[in-house]
């Protein structure tokens, strides 16, 4: 069959151009590489490889405009490229699209934990989606505490002109009406104070974070001596320091080591409601 | 590379902690892997009383390595070099784990005070005194807590002076001195009645 040979010789010809552009980008050649992945595009236009390679060189030419561009490209064919979701996550963050550049980064953890990636390429998307996430919780903390300022002063205005009204009444100018004016100001102080206070930053609790790390925990594992560890950090552990748990000190291999998913949600639960949180430093 | 993070989050918890545990950490400069600890030395021990200085290195590996410490404050104990200040202390060494923090390290090192191992000294000195002449170690260890490891420590070079000047021989007053654990009347008491 002729036009199968023609283009499996086109494939095998873009897979050259592939490999002749990663050579470039890891010399720093950027525009050789965005021109033999240009290639390899026209002869296929359909391998979602490509694209998210030459969305990678447009990245470090910070073309944020051309990242995007081809990242959705790369998406359209291939909606499981973590490499991909990544970039384009990164690329939206540029342009201030908090949302959906933080959706973005979102799938490509999600995919990239479930496809058993390198750590340090969920450790990267995890920096820049907790980055993203404070950004947020930054633009939104303080839009809510200024919402909740203003309602306090009005609802302070308001019991005061109430106070004002009741005490025009003849024979209500008892002691007792004003220790119940003051107390409803206190209640009301404290009332606002209270919803304030999951946005002001303070410590994660201890039963979140990893006993390696002592920070909240990403992507909770447990042993089987019921320990809940950082998957890339008792990893580590185990490959450099010796195969024990490090609280038990029981023996522990890798195979043993479970995902806790309660304390995954626990930990997201939390995020949610404390975006300070997410500040890595 | 050590985890800063790590290390920061460990001394906030430390600053936290400290009216409780009595154990300070505090980094050298503003390069986290040189620092200082304070331990106090435990009650009911000849280094009571005590506040110990811990001179710390974190390797490029922590908390996958052990920190590397040893005293600065000279301390006569079984474990610990009375030269160098080495500490002889399994955690430290091969039974590192890195669920140990500075503080569990340093608390590790304020039990070994309290609780030498003779049998598998670092001071071979010290620990032939402390089977052999139990009291003489316990002595010699208050002595060295007195001189070394107290803020009124800069005062032992006068009592020296005063008794001299009483008429008592240079040798003969630190070795009292020493044998009484640095309690200049109960030096003199016993320099008058021998």
């Amino acid at each position: 069959m002729r036009p199968h040979s023609v283009s499996s010789a086109a494939a095998k010809q873009a897979e050259l151009l592939r490999i002749v552009g990663n050579n470039c980008f890891k010399q720093g050649h950027l525009g050789a590489a965005i021109d033999a992945y240009t290639e390899a595009i026209t002869l296929c236009p359909d391998v979602a490889v490509y694209w998210t390679n030459r969305a990678l060189c447009h990245r470090r030419k910070n073309d944020w405009l051309k990242v995007e561009k081809d990242c959705r490209r790369a998406i359209q064919l291939d909606n499981s490229s973590v490499k991909a979701h990544c970039t384009l996550g990164l690329a939206l963050l540029q342009k201030q699209e908090l949302d959906e550049g933080v959706n973005e980064l979102q799938k490509a953890l999600d995919l990239g934990r479930g496809a058993n990636l390198m750590g340090y390429m969920i450790d990267e998307i995890w920096q820049e989606l907790a980055k993203a996430k404070y950004l947020q919780w930054e633009h939104a903390s303080s839009k809510r505490s200024w919402e909740l300022q203003s309602l306090k002063e009005a609802c302070e205005t308001a019991l005061k002109e109430k106070h004002f009204l009741d005490d025009s009444h003849p024979g209500s100018f008892s002691d007792e009406a004003i220790i119940s004016h003051m107390k409803q100001l206190e209640v009301l102080s404290r009332v606002f104070k209270e919803a304030g206070e999951p946005d002001i930053p303070g410590e994660v609790p201890d039963y979140l974070c990893c006993k390696i790390t002592l920070d909240i925990l990403r992507d909770p594992v447990i042993t089987p001596s019921g320990v809940t560890y950082e998957r890339t950090v008792i990893l580590q552990h185990l490959q450099k320091v010796g195969k024990f748990d490090p609280v038990t000190r029981e023996p522990l291999d890798h195979s043993q080591l479970v995902p806790n998913l309660a304390i995954k949600e626990a930990v997201q639960a939390y995020l949610d409601g404390h975006g300070w949180a997410y500040n890595t430093n | 590379m050590i985890d800063f993070a790590r290390v920061q989050k460990e001394l906030q918890e430390c600053s936290r902690e400290k009216d409780s545990s009595g154990i300070r950490v505090s980094p050298k400069s503003d390069n986290l892997a040189r620092l200082t600890g304070i331990i106090p030395g435990p009650l009911g021990t000849p280094y009571e009383g005590g506040s110990f200085e811990i001179d710390i290195t974190l390797p490029d590996g922590y908390p996958f390595e052990p920190p590397k410490m040893k005293f600065v404050t000279k301390v006569w104990h079984p474990n610990i070099s009375s030269q160098s200040g080495a500490i002889c202390l399994d955690i430290l060494k091969d039974q590192w784990s890195p669920a140990l923090t500075l503080k569990t390290a340093l608390l590790s090192v304020q039990a070994l005070l309290s609780a030498p191992e003779p049998d598998d000294p670092q001071d071979a000195v010290v620990a032939q005194q402390y089977l052999r002449e139990y009291q003489t170690f316990v002595g010699t260890a208050r002595y060295w807590t007195e001189s070394f490891a107290k803020a009124s420590s800069l005062g032992v070079e006068e009592k020296v002076q005063r008794l001299v000047e009483m008429g008592f021989p240079d040798g003969l007053v630190r070795s009292t001195l020493e044998a009484v654990g640095g309690d200049e009347n109960l030096a003199l008491e016993k320099l008058l009645s021998s």
